[in-house]
């Protein structure tokens, strides 16, 4: 079993552009008019990490991988 | 009720597609997870000239902010390449021309669902038969268009296209506040390893002494600080003083679109369908085109619809020509950034010749052809590594 980093995202921070949906190979974030999820469909890539232009998503710990 | 359309979308591609359609009787409904249209605007909102919206669109000074009057390109503060370009195009205020769409489909009967959020297609024994909405109830519709933008959900439950790689996703930022440089109405680029490697930062003027000024980085680089670095080290140093608040982010596709834009009674247009300009990370002008020629196809399918062939045409018409300009715009983007900051120059040099008479874009456009091949002659080396991407 991998132990990989899991993310979140800041709410405080987040300006719900959708770009980490973009790049998200497993459709796991949902992006609302105010909100922004990260759901348990992720696998823990960390594109979102790396692409969100205001670094809004945040390494969360580690644990267990889908 | 079961629509003819449900549009998940409503940006241009899907406002002015659910706009076309409801003119024609279509009984149309649009879907938007963002509480307002057209806010926030995540655009540099420069776009094409009037002649060339007026192909789509009844031109409107309400939704107009101003005329380009050219273009400059800076490099590195060591070189400046500058050219008034009549005809060069607009800067909108995309707010009020979304908005302006939106009423202009309500008034044709289109049902517009804000605040709400597609979580995924309702499928039927062979077709699709609508999509799902976040708070359980299901929008029925013989025909699906995705127009959600970079994300494209709905194209990728259909199996159209696929998630944007960290490599095909232009990251950019952008800044919108009251100033006065550069006021000159030319849009100005800058680029170079000293103030953006792998990006370029645009500084637009708006109407009323607003300027937008953005940076985006072709790609995600593990080396690279991420864009809004770049634009904060340049506002810090090109207009100090200026409190330039929260910033708008947004991610264009760099993709080439899919050859196939349909399946079965599902389409996507702008940038869900990656038709966008890799070079330039443009896309309005593209996204009516594009939204134009799938409501015309998705007419001719019937209403209902009695065959879901013209799709097939709609894929094959923007395969023909769009997608070609497409992948060779990819293969200058790729040029442009395996160039040196001393190539760039020399390029910039050969474009000033290339384009030192007089580039009129409010006439019928003519290239200087012996120049542009002398041009590409001097950077075959550098083109000829990407030309692979023409046969993808």
């Amino acid at each position: 079993m991998h132990e990989r980093t899991r993310y979140a995202i800041d709410q405080s921070r987040c300006t719900f552009c959708g770009g980490c949906a973009s790049v998200c190979p497993s459709q796991a974030i949902l992006i609302h008019d105010h909100r922004s999820d990260i759901t348990d469909r992720c696998s823990r890539c960390g594109n979102c990490f790396r692409f969100c232009p205001v670094d809004a998503v945040e390494e969360a710990g580690e644990g267990a991988a889908a | 009720m079961k629509y003819d359309a449900v549009i998940v979308g409503a940006s241009i591609a899907g406002l002015y597609a659910g706009m076309k359609l409801a003119q024609n009787n279509w009984r149309v409904c649009i879907v938007d997870r963002r509480a307002h249209i057209g806010m926030p605007v995540r655009c540099g909102e420069a776009t094409g000239n009037r002649a060339e919206l007026a192909r789509f669109v009844t031109l409107d000074e309400s939704w107009i902010a101003r005329e380009v009057r050219g273009l400059t390109v800076h490099l590195n503060d060591t070189h400046t390449f500058t050219r008034e370009i009549p005809g060069a195009g607009l800067v909108l205020r995309r707010d009020r021309f979304e908005r302006q769409l939106a009423h202009a489909a309500q008034r044709n009967g289109a049902q517009i669902i804000l605040n709400t959020l597609a979580i995924g297609l309702e499928r039927g024994n062979r077709t699709v038969q609508g999509i799902m909405l976040e708070n359980g109830s299901v929008v029925e519709a013989s025909v699906v268009v995705g127009a959600d933008g970079a994300e494209s959900n709905v194209g990728q439950w259909a199996g159209i296209t696929k998630p944007l790689t960290l490599q095909e996703a232009f990251s950019s930022v952008q800044y919108t506040f009251e100033s006065d440089f550069p006021s000159d109405g030319f849009l100005h680029f800058y680029v170079g390893s000293r103030i953006i490697p792998k990006g370029y930062i645009w500084a637009f003027p708006k109407a009323d002494h607003t300027i937008s000024v953005g940076a985006g980085l072709f790609g995600t680089h593990h080396a690279l600080p991420k864009a809004r670095h770049f634009l904060d080290a340049f506002v810090s140093s090109k207009l100090p003083g200026t409190a330039p608040g929260a910033p708008i982010t947004g991610c264009v596709p760099l993709a080439v679109c899919p050859t196939l834009l349909a399946r079965q009674n599902v389409v996507v247009v702008g940038d869900a369908a990656r038709q966008c300009n890799p070079l330039t990370a443009g896309g309005i002008m593209n996204a009516l085109e594009a939204a134009d020629l799938a409501a015309n196809r998705l007419l001719q399918c019937g209403r209902p619809p009695k065959t879901l062939k013209p799709l097939g045409r709609y894929s094959c018409g923007w395969a023909r020509k769009p997608r070609r300009e497409q992948k060779l715009f990819l293969v200058l983007q790729k040029a442009f950034l395996s160039l040196s900051d001393a190539e760039i120059a020399r390029a910039i040099a050969t474009a000033s010749t290339v384009f030192a008479g007089r580039l009129d874009r409010s006439r019928p456009f003519t290239f200087p052809l012996l120049k542009s091949v002398r041009m590409f002659i001097a950077f075959l080396p550098r083109v000829a590594r990407h030309l692979g991407v023409l046969f993808e």
